[in-house]
């Protein structure tokens, strides 16, 4: 029964059905079943499959939208029956870099690292590199994840990795954003090249050495 | 000097707009102020003293947007003036006004993300939209075209593999080709930008007949598709940023390799501002032995 309701849960998330969604969350909530499993077992799963379908260009971002909504309302009924917090997998600082306003990608790249057990500080859109070095001298960062949606910003994509590089050598910067190509991010000194949101969850797992349990 | 700073006045505009003329000499000027200036027409509020591009912080509702009708068109207006002004200074090269689509004037007016859920959320919504942003467009290329002016339609928020066929077919396609009907029925070409990847839209592309497409990376079979259509493009963005010479000419040369000719070379997507002007020329210099 209860690997049942995984399944059920995951499967709703993918037919983006938010009715039903939080009809078994609640429903979980109710019985003596682990509300941060089905997190992990059920909406998760079900985003990585939306993730994977994005990927492959079956769904498309007004879907992967409405997944990360229709996800958020199960995990937010889930959630509050969680007495413990849940273990993250790591730090990411996500950010649109300088001069750049687009925030779309980055905004779907943030659902989808979260949802993938990642904790997510986003500082936004239009983000200078000096925020970026406060930022991971405040808090304890374990990733950096840049994105750039203008071919007028990716000399400043390039600036920003190389301030960061510079101050914390050793920490894994990946980038993302439709003008870029996988060429360019290794020329410019990232450790990542995310071509779309579900190779930015990949990148961050093998980035941090996360394995993904069967 | 910030992006409002630009904005203060047509003369102003115009000013920085010569500027880049003569910086970079091209044959053919495209024109473009900003992706938001349609909308802020419509009643999309922003704010411009952020230091950079304009950033939306409120968005009109339809029915804000149905009952103000066609508003005066700011900044649109500004923009036709610093043209005139070009075309004086520049009489020999063709001018490209830039116009949304209305797929794309809509979700920007709207907000893009809540535009997108709605395109599966609230179809019916969505259409509205496009049916007024549509009645807008009309207006401006009869206001852009009694000036003279030849215009180039983007479609920034149905490229780069934002959403599916299905949905360009729908919401996207029609409104599109009818605002390319009243541009060559007021006299003027059929051009059309469109960024990123195509993918399997480009069987819809001819029945568009375009007199002229700009583009960033497409397959090269398309052309076959479309006989009579000028490409514009070849210098991909990559290739721009890339500050090895060797490694932009190998990707102008690879890109244009199969392009039917004539074609318009062109960077086919904004140039960095600090560019410098010799890597344009060099990659310009490839083509100067071409038949």
């Amino acid at each position: 029964m209860t690997t049942n309701i995984f399944d059920q849960l995951s499967a709703a998330v993918v037919a983006l059905n938010q009715a039903e969604v939080i009809r078994l969350a609640e429903r979980v909530v109710r019985s003596e079943i682990d509300p941060a499993k089905a997190i992990e077992k059920g909406i998760v799963v079900g985003m990585e499959e939306v993730g994977r379908r994005f990927a492959c260009h079956e769904f498309f971002v007004p879907e992967v939208l409405v997944a990360s909504k229709v996800a958020q309302s199960g995990i937010v009924i889930l959630q509050s029956a969680i007495k413990t917090l849940p273990i993250r997998h790591g730090t990411i600082l996500l950010a649109v870099v300088k001069g750049d306003i687009h925030d779309l990608g980055k905004n779907i790249v943030r659902v989808m690292l979260e949802t993938a057990g990642f904790n997510v500080i986003d500082l936004g859109k239009n983000v200078a590199v000096e925020r970026i070095l406060s930022e991971i001298e405040a808090k304890h960062i374990d990733l950096i994840a840049l994105s750039t949606l203008m071919t007028t910003t990716m000399p400043l994509m390039a600036d920003s990795v190389a301030t960061v590089k510079n101050n914390f050598n050793s920490l894994p910067v990946m980038v993302g954003g439709a003008p870029l190509t996988d060429e360019f991010a290794r020329s410019i000194g990232a450790d990542w090249y995310g071509e779309n949101a579900h190779a930015a969850v990949v990148g961050a797992r093998k980035l941090l050495g996360i394995s993904v349990e069967g | 000097m910030t992006v409002a700073e630009c904005w203060q006045s047509s003369e102003r505009l115009a000013s920085i707009f010569e500027h880049a003329v003569r910086h970079y000499n091209p044959d053919l000027i495209v024109l473009h102020g900003d992706d938001y200036i349609e909308a802020e027409s419509l009643g999309v509020t922003l704010d411009w003293d952020n230091g950079g591009q304009p950033i939306p912080t409120a968005f009109p509702t339809l029915k804000q947007v149905s009952s103000q009708g066609l508003t005066g068109s700011g900044r649109i207006d500004m923009l036709l003036e610093a043209a005139k002004y070009l075309q004086q200074i520049f009489p020999s090269k063709p001018l490209f006004f830039t116009l949304r689509d209305p797929f794309s004037l809509a979700a920007l007016t709207m907000g893009l993300e809540q535009f997108l859920t709605q395109l599966i959320e609230n179809r019916q919504e969505v259409s509205d939209w496009i049916g007024l942003t549509e009645r807008h467009q009309q207006h401006l290329v009869t206001k852009i075209r009694a000036a003279d002016f030849e215009l180039i339609v983007g479609s920034p928020f149905a490229c780069c593999g934002i959403i599916n066929r299905d949905q360009f077919e729908q919401f996207v396609f029609p409104s599109l080709k009818r605002i390319l009907d009243r541009v060559s029925a007021e006299g003027g070409f059929r051009a059309f930008h469109w960024c990123g990847m195509l993918n399997d839209y480009n069987v819809l592309f001819p029945e568009l007949r375009l007199d002229l497409l700009s583009f960033e990376r497409l397959p090269d079979a398309i052309w076959s598709e479309m006989p009579g259509t000028l490409p514009m493009g070849g210098i991909s963005a990559s290739g721009l940023a890339s500050t090895d010479p060797e490694v932009t000419k190998r990707a102008l040369l690879e890109a244009t390799a199969s392009l039917p000719r004539p074609f318009i070379l062109s960077p086919s997507c904004f140039v960095p501002a600090a560019l410098k002007p010799d890597v344009l020329n060099r990659l310009f210099a490839e083509f100067d032995d071409f038949e």
